[in-house]
This record gives C-alpha cells, sequence and structure tokens, in this order.
C-alpha cells in the first residue's frame, strides 16, 4: 500500500476526495460533482482523474465496487473509505491552516497600507 | 456525429499508448467518458490525455508498479564486476548480431537462378505517329 497520508493532496485527488465524500460514484458522476462543486472553474479530464484514481485506490483512499444495472450491464463506482475520510479531514485541517495565517498576513498587509 | 466518431476512434488509438496494466482496468471507462463529451471538450481531453500517458510511463502508476519493483528484475552478475562484465558480454554480442544483419541484408542475388529478361517489342509506327516526326523535323528545320 502507497503511504499518502502524509502528504499534501494534489488538487485533483482532494476534488475526488470532495466528490466521493458527498455520495458513490461512477467516473463521470466524478467530473460532474468535481465541476459541480469547483463551481466549474476546475474541469478533470478523464487522463487526470484515472491517473489519481489509480492512486487512491493503490493508496487505500478509495475502494471500488461493480454495482448491476437493471439492464444487466455493470458500472464501477468508487467510494471513500475510512482512510480516505480521515485523510481528507487532515487535509481540511491544513488547508485551514494556511488560510487562517494567509488571512492574518494579509489583514496586516492591509493596516500598514491604510 | 462521424466527427464524433472519428474522434472516439483516435481516442481509442490514444489509450493503446497506456501500460497494458493501466489500460485493462481503466480503458474501458475512458472510452464511455469520452463517449459523453461535447465536440468543444476533445482538446482538453487530448491533452489531457497525452501528458497523462506520459506521466503514466515516467513516473510509473501503481497498476504498473509491479514492474518497477526492484525485485522485478532478474540479476544477471552476483557482485557489480561481473554483472558489468556479462552487460558487457551481451551488449557486444547484440550490437555485433544487429551489425552483421545490416552488412548481410539485403541477401545477395541466387547465381543459379537465371534472371528473366521480358522482353516487350516496341508499339507498331502508325501514319499518325510517321506525321508527328514528320512535323518535329519541321519545326527543327531539317
Amino acid at each position: 500500500m502507497i503511504e499518502m497520508k502524509d502528504r499534501p493532496l494534489s488538487p485533483a485527488s482532494l476534488h475526488i476526495l470532495l466528490a466521493l465524500a458527498e455520495s458513490n460514484l461512477h467516473g463521470y458522476g466524478i467530473l460532474q460533482s468535481v465541476k459541480r462543486q469547483s463551481g466549474g472553474t476546475f474541469k478533470l479530464g478523464p487522463g487526470t482523474l484515472y491517473a489519481n484514481l489509480d492512486r487512491l485506490l493503490a493508496g487505500g483512499l478509495v475502494s471500488e465496487t461493480e454495482r448491476r444495472l437493471p439492464g444487466g450491464e455493470t458500472r464501477r463506482e468508487y467510494s471513500l473509505t475510512a482512510s480516505g475520510e480521515k485523510v481528507l479531514r487532515s487535509e481540511i485541517r491544513r488547508l485551514r491552516q494556511v488560510v487562517d495565517v494567509a488571512r492574518t498576513r494579509l489583514g496586516s498587509l492591509d493596516e500598514r497600507r491604510a | 456525429m462521424s466527427i464524433q466518431r472519428g474522434l472516439l476512434s483516435a481516442y481509442g488509438l490514444l489509450l493503446q499508448f497506456y501500460p497494458p496494466p493501466f489500460r485493462k482496468r481503466f480503458g474501458t471507462e475512458m472510452l464511455e467518458l469520452a463517449t459523453a463529451a461535447e465536440l468543444s471538450e476533445w482538446p482538453r481531453i487530448f491533452s489531457d490525455t497525452g501528458i497523462a500517458i506520459l506521466r503514466c510511463w515516467f513516473e510509473g502508476s501503481p497498476s504498473t508498479a509491479v514492474l518497477t519493483e526492484p525485485n522485478a528484475y532478474v540479476s544477471i552478475g552476483g557482485s557489480s564486476v561481473r554483472s558489468l562484465g556479462l552487460g558487457f558480454v551481451l551488449s557486444t554480442t547484440i550490437i555485433v548480431g544487429l551489425a552483421y544483419i545490416g552488412y548481410r541484408w539485403p541477401p545477395p542475388c541466387s547465381t543459379t537462378r537465371p534472371l528473366l529478361i521480358e522482353v516487350v517489342s516496341p508499339p507498331q509506327a502508325t501514319a499518325a505517329t510517321a506525321e508527328v516526326r514528320q512535323h518535329s523535323r519541321d519545326r527543327r528545320g531539317e
């Protein structure tokens, strides 16, 4: 299993995990969800999506299941694992710290200019 | 519709450049995603997939990780000196072999087999041909 817990997540991986935090999704569903949650500013291509999914699956942050559709076809769905949820929470905490520091420093910059 | 089909075929061809384990695992899904793409999205799909393929080969992917594990390689010698020697012999053999093939290729013609020469009789001169010849002679002033 690849160790991904201590490294910051790439923007694509972060968006994929956030999309899967809402519900289990198939590839197309993830693309649509990422587009929606980023307000259309972050668009994933199939190459980036599956390269990231490959790493997330190997890291145990995402799991895959085959779901049988009414027509008899099968569709592969991806879901967030407990480990993935933990990593996502830790990444959000890290980003919050960055935002807090940025807010303080930019605030003092504004005060100096005023 | 035919443009979309052509783009899909080209995309299917592009997917062939992925390492086989990755392609087997995600290729069908990637093609399905591309089927739902609009015409304006294709340039981004091609560039994104092209870059992803290069990264997959150069950086490796967990699907192809078995190939990049150190134990996946077969050691050709116990010590580094022996490996170097064996590597040198192996490389020399390959280079000499390829040079020999290059020297001998194409193979020389067999002398025992007679060459077939097809004699083609020239076309018969017609009245029109004679007229053309006369005309060209007149132009030259003969």
